[in-house]
């Protein structure tokens, strides 16, 4: 039913459907778009291969540039897991910093120690 | 008449110690060029031996200083049994620092064979573990961590990130309430609006 509608609709109000789509339109950078796109596959591959192989950086990288094509009206999905890797990284960059022994533990171990004599 | 006649006699010598006396420098240049070669003498440094007392206080010292000299002192404290674990910790953060988490790994599961309730070693453990993106080992050290020490208010905290992490958004936000209850006010309003988005979230 819907798809009676749109096309009555396209009858009617042609210009504004003809209007070409943002990716139609950046279609002159299509061969950089499959350059880009094949790079990325190769990064996935090698994570497919061995998901110990990217290195946190890398892994933020590769989110950002999926990120930026699709600001730039392109549409790659890229890989599910390495984004919500990219995504926990992004998310425990917040984290509370490392706590530093001060040597108490040797202090107490002591009055413990005292306590027991 | 008689008439005494002095005899000659030498004062008597005066024997026992016999100081040095400071001998005048010769100068060289009194004797021609025979100090054209001449090397001068090198400046003396003054160098802070450390205090074998304790190396891990020095050492801690050094490290809030961001000194890389603490990385020695830590390991002087291990060798002379100085708050062996505390040192064994310490360096795993330094290491982590640097971002070698196998050694950093290394120091802090040694601390923990010394004292497996090290409270310190567990969060910093599990700190290395989320940096390194594996959030389930990162999990199980927070969750030990707050069962050592449950008053300290930054293990909830990352633990909430991690569930984030994870996707178990209901646990984080238990968890999170727990951090708002335990740190001071002025650290709430990150987690509360962190609350707020796993909330929009479901």
């Amino acid at each position: 039913m819907l798809s009676d509608h749109f096309e009555k609709l396209k009858e009617l109000i042609p210009e504004v459907y003809s209007h070409p789509s943002l990716q139609e339109e950046s279609s002159e950078n299509n061969p950089l778009f499959k350059v880009v796109k094949r790079t990325l596959s190769i990064i996935e591959a090698l994570y497919l291969q061995n998901n110990e192989a990217l290195r946190p950086a890398t892994i933020d990288e590769y989110a950002q540039i999926i990120h930026d094509l699709k600001n730039m009206g392109y549409n790659y999905n890229g890989n599910t897991d390495l984004l919500d890797k990219a995504a926990g990284q992004l998310i425990m960059k917040a984290k509370k910093p490392m706590k530093k022994a001060q040597g108490k533990s040797r202090k107490s171990d002591q009055d413990d120690h005292k306590q027991a004599m | 008449m008689t008439r005494i006649v002095k005899f000659p006699v030498a004062p008597p010598q005066k024997l026992g110690p016999k100081k040095v006396k400071r001998r005048r420098k010769p100068d060289l240049e009194d004797y021609g060029q025979l100090n054209l070669f001449a090397q001068f003498e090198k400046e003396a440094r003054v160098v802070n031996l450390p205090q074998s007392s304790n190396f891990f206080e020095e050492a801690l010292q050094l490290d809030e200083n961001n000194d890389p000299q603490a990385e020695k002192y830590y390991l002087l404290a291990i060798e002379n049994d100085q708050s062996r674990e505390d040192a064994y910790c310490n360096l795993g953060i330094l290491k982590s620092q640097q971002e070698d988490f196998a050694r950093s790994i290394d120091y802090l599961t040694k601390c923990l064979e010394i004292n497996p309730r090290h409270y310190e070693a567990h969060y910093n453990l599990a700190n290395v573990y989320s940096e390194m993106g594996n959030y389930p080992l990162a999990k199980t050290h927070y969750e030990v961590s707050i069962q050592i020490d449950p008053e300290y208010p930054d293990g909830y905290y990352n633990l909430g990130l991690v569930l984030i992490s994870l996707k178990s958004y209901k646990t984080a936000i238990e968890v999170i309430n727990q951090y708002i209850n335990l740190s001071p006010d002025n650290d709430h309003k990150v987690a509360s609006e962190l609350i707020k988005t796993l909330k929009a979230l479901g």
